[in-house]
């Protein structure tokens, strides 16, 4: 078994001449003015070393050598590997001795630039948008203050900014070191803590105007929203839990039984906030990560079909027409003057958008028209002001985030990474291109935020958080 | 795991052994590869992703390309707003450049109800809070604060109290209306409150969304009631309705200005559109040629007219410039006044209101005759009412048979009181009927058996070409609203019964304004002219923009006729010892009209004949300019001729307006005589001195106290300084001597000869007045001083005479 599960999880890691390209670039002689390699590029080597690799995997010896280079900072580092192969050969006798040894910090490896200047870009694009779409609203809710929105989220940048930093320097894979007795890991404790936080909500949390309590206040920080710390509770507990019952997935019990069962405290702490956008977001991440880490599509697809089914009935005995209705005031111009009025709004500024849109700044549906425009409605101001061309340069730019995203999970160098990368990428694109979707009147309005866009400080924090992970992630794998 | 028990043992029941088969095939199961490992996985969901993108996409390109438009129109749609920018309505002034209406910015006070309760619930949180604190940290101030004051309370009560109203309708809207968010406190509030209401919002922080002005504009009416049923009023969105105002109203008001704004979600404006504005194009202003001091003495005779003799379905008249066709003045009484149309103002109509009260008529019942009443004391009788001319028109009668040559002055009819026409007999006003009379006689006498015949000789035909050219069936197109459509008998059907009433004007039915066309067209050289009101019109700088020229639809009647015309009319009122419409010093001409309103008489059962007086006048009678018809509808009093009520009016107008037309008095040297004269200064002077220096003045003298002494003249009576007739007698008082006085006899009634001996008799002096003083007709039908009451001696009693046996 434990054959089996290394060689599914570093089988594809580490070929043995899968740093043949790599050689050439050290033959360089002034390595520190290297590029990181072009995605295309990275792709074809990776290709290369998956054939390698399935090859190698009958190979005892190519395996024992693979093994050797596990967690190895010649992998992250190629920098700095010395020419001399006895010094390498050192190295690698030293990394052998404890080949799982993880340190809190690590200052190895090399950050995916593309992932970093990608989610730079998006960040800067998402306040400025805020920015503009906010003023009126900010004036209304702040006490006068047109500021006040984009002020703190400023703030939640910067401090998702420098979180983002410290996780990068993070090993990430301190998240599943299991403690020596009672076998707990970081995640463990991280999900246990999101779902207590989540279920408080109930007993202690802010009560919203149509009921919903998803704000905790905390003293000294102020207001926060727990469910966007159990998205990433969930994202690294799955990972982790995948990764350590990774050959067992394709059974029934550890497949489905077991994360079903995790998800049962994590799906009721969220349902009694009555937050339905999270619930979904974590019911895909679940059902995502699960696919890609290797449930049993025989069984999982009947399962998931028969409880896609049974909550369609519940939810249409419940209550009746609902998703009728929800599905009818997705047109704008079903009801203009109350049910479908934010939609109508936000078509009314998508479609004065054009193909270039009014300019930055001159959105007149952002003046008190499009409720929620600085929360879930920045992407229709953004399109109102910078027209067709502005909203398809947004949505590209999260395409290629995902793109990038699912790269480094595939280039990370243990199925862990792999999976968190994976969760992390997916529920970022995944929010982004439903609350798109919402804005273009496409599917029923959620209440899914546009990351690193909308208004929301918890939110933005743990986004650049996550995304602090993936570039820790990143530096451990075979990116660059 | 365990995979090893599948086999061990086969007793275990059926569910234990299908558990362990299930956990076996699922173990086979998870032992097989997947068919797509992870990666794949990981691309079938970027795929999903990608697909789902492409989605997304094909709507952004939907919403912002294919369906834009529609969506950019909406979107404007909802986000522009407009402001008007109200055009002033143009002024309306007379010929002299008096204002006789006129446009005022007011502005509406609203009270927006909704947003002010908002309001006052923050303000309340706010001072809760503030109570809270202060409850808090009470030791640091003593001073407990003022209880709470709702916004609301502020608003209303200081409103109430600058626009000086009752709070209740606001404290109505308030509590009971919050559905709605405008309430109109008051409106058309002037500019002082405006900025006293802004003053109180300022002091009590109140926000403009509570309460607001929201600009108007008001039209007023500097004279009020005067010339009212020609210039009309505005309604309340000041459209014109009546007279000038409606029928100028496309010139008047102007074209409205639109601001475009851009607006936000709460209606709040944003920004202007700089390349939207129209500014707005302020109204044109009227310059009419009705005089206001003209019309103002016209409307003063008409009303006295009408209490005077009782009219009871209103009087009118007219005064043209006959070479132009500008109306000069044109007024109906009782009018109303323009600053409040909806009040009802005649008497008569008051009474009737009141009468259906107290007979317990319901409400709507009033309501109705209230709507009735008012309607009609808008009308312009002058223009919108038609009436049987009578007389009057006779004098067009004689005008159609000199042209025609059909007679001469000298033609001559019989007349015996009656005469038969197509077996109906006509009677004549005089029962024993004139005798034989020539033309100058037969219209003195307004005798109808004459112009029975004169109209007969002329025949239907030529009556009828004349009828039609001096304007009878037509509209005169006078320049303004509702003019009526004469009622006449048509050419086929005037039989000769029909001809002979036309012929002397109680048969077609016209409106005063036709009448006194043709009379223009009598006396201009025979010219009918246009008639009109505006004279010019302004823009808002001043500049002219229109010129209204003199209209001559037709040459009617020769030169020649006119002149003869001319003197005709001006024997008529010099006839006989004077006319009541005389005037010393004027050449004035004119023809007396009593109409007999048969179609009432008919309709009626014949019970109760009612006339309709009329009088048109000429003036001056050498180079005819002033052309005046005077109307009253239906006099009760005793008298109903048109020479005694209607004559009045023309006499008295004419006295008093004529210099101000500039048509000054050029005096025979017989009127010269009874001209007036002022009496000297002889106090101080001797007795004999003084006497010569009156009669050098035309005075006689009267002493009191000893003539022969030495005593000088210590008083006169009248005392030197007043216009007093030529002839008349002052009392000259001598030294000492005390005041005398004498009781006033009672001459009304008395012929001018009987008066001047009564008065004389009892140590007075005698003024006589009335165009008709000197007609021994005449009868004194008014004195200034009561009759009994004591007077000083020499005192001047004013006597009105009128010569009332006219008929006519």
């Amino acid at each position: 078994m434990q054959q089996s599960r290394n060689v599914s999880e570093r089988g594809r890691q580490a070929p043995p001449r899968a740093s043949a390209p790599r050689s050439n670039g050290r033959t360089r002689p002034a390595p520190q003015t290297q590029r990181p390699r072009s995605a295309v590029k990275n792709v074809q080597n990776a290709n290369a070393a998956r054939v390698k690799a399935r090859r190698s995997a009958a190979d005892p010896r190519a395996e024992a050598r693979m093994r050797t280079s596990v967690g190895s900072s010649a992998a992250v580092k190629p920098r700095k590997v010395p020419k001399d192969p006895s010094d390498k050969l050192k190295r690698k006798k030293k990394k052998e001795k404890d080949p799982n040894r993880i340190r809190f910090f690590s200052f190895e490896g090399r950050v995916d630039i593309p992932m970093l200047i990608i989610t730079l870009v998006l960040l800067a694009i998402g306040i400025t948008m805020m920015f503009s779409a906010s003023p009126a609203y900010s004036y209304i809710d702040n006490q006068g203050d047109s500021y006040g929105y984009v002020t703190r989220q400023m703030t939640a940048a910067v401090i998702g900014l420098v979180g983002m930093t410290c996780l990068t320097l993070f090993d990430y894979r301190f998240l599943r070191f299991e403690s020596k007795h009672l076998h707990i890991t970081a995640a463990h404790i991280f999900l246990v803590i999101c779902i207590i936080m989540n279920a408080m909500c109930y007993f202690v949390g802010i009560e919203a105007v149509g009921g919903q309590k998803r704000w905790l206040q905390i003293p000294i920080m102020g207001q926060f929203q727990p469910s966007d710390f159990l998205k990433v509770a969930l994202i690294i507990f799955m990972a982790y839990y995948i990764h350590k019952h990774s050959d067992k997935m394709r059974t029934f019990k550890y497949g489905i039984l077991k994360p079903l069962l995790i998800m049962v405290p994590v799906a009721a702490s969220v349902v009694v906030q009555k937050h339905l956008s999270c619930l979904l977001i974590i019911f895909m991440i679940f059902a995502v990560l699960l696919f890609v880490g290797g449930v049993n599509m025989k069984q999982a697809v009947p399962l998931a079909v028969g409880f896609v089914l049974i909550v369609y009935f519940v939810v249409s005995v419940v209550q009746v027409g609902y998703f009728q209705q929800r599905i009818e005031y997705m047109d704008p111009l079903s009801d203009p003057g109350d049910q479908s009025y934010q939609n109508f709004q936000s078509a009314l500024a998508i479609g004065s958008g054009g193909v270039w849109g009014k300019g930055f700044g001159n959105s007149s549906q952002k003046y008190n028209y499009l409720p929620e425009a600085q929360n879930d409605f920045v992407f229709a101001i953004l399109v109102e002001e910078f027209g067709f061309v502005g909203g398809v340069f947004v949505i590209v730019l999260f395409i290629i985030f995902i793109m990038r995203g699912l790269y480094v999970a595939r280039k990370a160098e243990d199925k862990f990474g792999c999976l968190m990368a994976t969760g992390i990428t997916f529920q970022i694109g995944v929010q982004a291109l439903l609350n798109i979707a919402v804005n273009l009147c496409c599917i029923p309005n959620t209440g899914v935020s546009l990351p690193f866009f909308s208004y929301g400080g918890t939110a933005l924090v743990l986004q650049l958080w996550e995304i602090g992970l993936l570039l820790s992630i990143s530096k451990r794998a075979r990116v660059n | 795991m365990g995979n090893n028990s599948a086999n061990k043992r086969n007793d275990q029941g059926f569910f234990k052994r299908l558990w362990e088969l299930i956990k076996k095939k699922d173990l086979e199961e998870a032992e097989k590869k997947p068919i797509i490992g992870y990666r794949g996985r990981q691309i079938l969901v970027l795929c999903c992703i990608l697909g789902f993108s492409v989605f997304v996409g094909y709507h952004l390109l939907k919403f912002t390309v294919l369906d834009g438009d529609k969506w950019r129109e909406l979107a404007n749609t909802q986000q522009t707003g407009q402001h008007v920018i109200m055009a002033n309505r143009g002024s309306i002034y007379d010929a002299n450049g008096t204002v006789l209406a006129q446009s005022s910015a007011v502005w509406n006070v609203i009270f927006a109800q909704n947003t002010t309760q908002k309001q006052s619930e923050d303000w309340e949180k706010d001072y809760n809070r503030r109570k809270e604190e202060w409850e808090n940290n009470s030791d640091t101030s003593k001073e407990p604060m003022e209880p709470f004051k709702p916004l609301s309370d502020t608003i209303i009560d200081g409103l109430a109290e600058i626009l000086e109203i009752s709070p209740d309708g606001m404290r109505d809207a308030y509590n009971n209306d919050q559905a709605h968010n405008y309430y109109i406190v008051k409106s058309k509030v002037e500019k002082p409150q405006v900025t006293m209401i802004n003053d109180f919002l300022a002091k009590n922080y109140i926000s403009s969304d509570c309460v607001y002005t929201e600009q108007s504009s008001k039209r007023y009416y500097p004279n009020g009631s005067l010339a009212s049923n020609v210039i009309g009023f505005t309604d309340y969105k000041g459209e014109g309705v009546y007279g000038l105002e409606a029928y100028y109203d496309d010139y008047l008001k102007g074209t409205d200005g639109k601001a475009f704004y851009r607006k936000d979600g709460t209606g709040r404006l944003v920004e202007y559109e700089n390349d939207k504005y129209f500014s707005a194009v302020d109204g044109y202003s009227l310059v009419l040629t009705l005089d206001e001091v003209l019309q103002h003495y016209l409307e003063k005779n008409l009303e006295q007219c009408i209490s005077q003799h009782s009219v009871i379905n209103r009087a009118c008249g007219i005064i043209m410039n006959c070479k132009t066709g500008g109306v000069l003045a044109m007024a109906t009484s009782p009018s109303y006044d323009l600053n409040e149309p909806s009040t009802i103002y005649s008497d008569l109509d008051k009474q009737k209101l009141a009468q259906m009260e107290k007979e317990g008529k319901s409400e709507d019942e009033i309501a109705a005759e209230e709507a009735v009443l008012r309607e009609g004391q808008w009308k312009n009788k002058a223009v919108t009412e038609l009436y049987y001319p009578g007389s009057v028109f006779k004098s067009v009668t004689t005008a159609m048979a000199l042209d025609e040559e059909v007679i001469n002055m000298d033609t001559t009819f019989d007349c015996a009181g009656v005469y038969n026409v197509a077996g109906t007999d006509i009677h004549c006003w005089s029962l024993g009927g004139h005798g034989s009379l020539n033309l100058q006689e037969g219209i003195t006498k307004s005798c109808n058996p004459y112009f029975i015949q004169v109209g007969l000789a002329l025949g239907v035909d030529k009556f009828f070409n004349y009828f039609e050219s001096f304007g009878f069936t037509e509209p005169t197109g006078i320049d303004l609203p509702g003019e009526a459509q004469s009622l006449y008998v048509q050419r086929s059907k005037m039989g000769p019964v029909e001809l002979a009433t036309s012929a002397f004007g109680q048969t077609n039915k016209i409106t005063p304004i036709q009448m006194c066309t043709a009379y223009c067209a009598l006396v201009n050289g025979g010219y009918l002219v246009t008639p009109h009101l505006v004279d010019k019109v302004l823009d808002s700088d001043g500049n002219v923009i229109e010129t209204k020229e003199t209209q001559i639809k037709r040459q009617v009647i020769s030169e020649d006729t006119s002149k003869q015309m001319r003197d005709i009319l001006e024997t008529i009122v010099a006839q006989n010892g004077g006319h009541n419409a005389y005037i010393a010093g004027y050449r004035i001409g004119g023809k007396t009209g009593t109409a007999e309103k048969i179609d009432e008489y008919n309709a009626t059962g014949r019970t109760k004949m009612t006339y309709i007086s009329t009088m048109a006048a000429v003036v001056p009678m050498d180079d005819p300019q002033i052309v005046m018809l005077v109307l009253a509808d239906t006099p009760t009093g005793p008298e109903y001729y048109g020479s005694a009520v209607a004559a009045p009016v023309i006499s008295a107008v004419f006295k008093e307006g004529l210099e101000h037309l500039g048509l000054y008095p050029t005096y025979t040297a017989e009127e010269q005589a009874k001209m007036d004269a002022v009496v000297p200064w002889v106090i101080g002077d001797m007795s004999m001195y003084a006497e010569s220096n009156l009669t050098a003045n035309n005075f006689k003298a009267k002493f009191v106290g000893d003539a022969n002494s030495e005593a000088t003249v210590s008083a006169t009576y009248p005392p030197s300084g007043a216009s007093i007739p030529k002839g008349s007698t002052v009392v000259v008082y001598l030294g000492d001597a005390q005041t005398e006085y004498g009781s006033v006899p009672d001459v009304l009634g008395m012929s001018a000869a009987e008066a001047n001996e009564a008065i004389t008799n009892a140590g007075f002096n005698i003024k006589l007045t009335g165009g008709a003083a000197a007609n021994t007709d005449a009868k004194a039908t008014a004195q200034s001083y009561e009759a009994g009451s004591s007077q000083p001696l020499g005192t001047v009693i004013e006597v009105t005479f009128q010569a009332s046996s006219f008929g006519d």
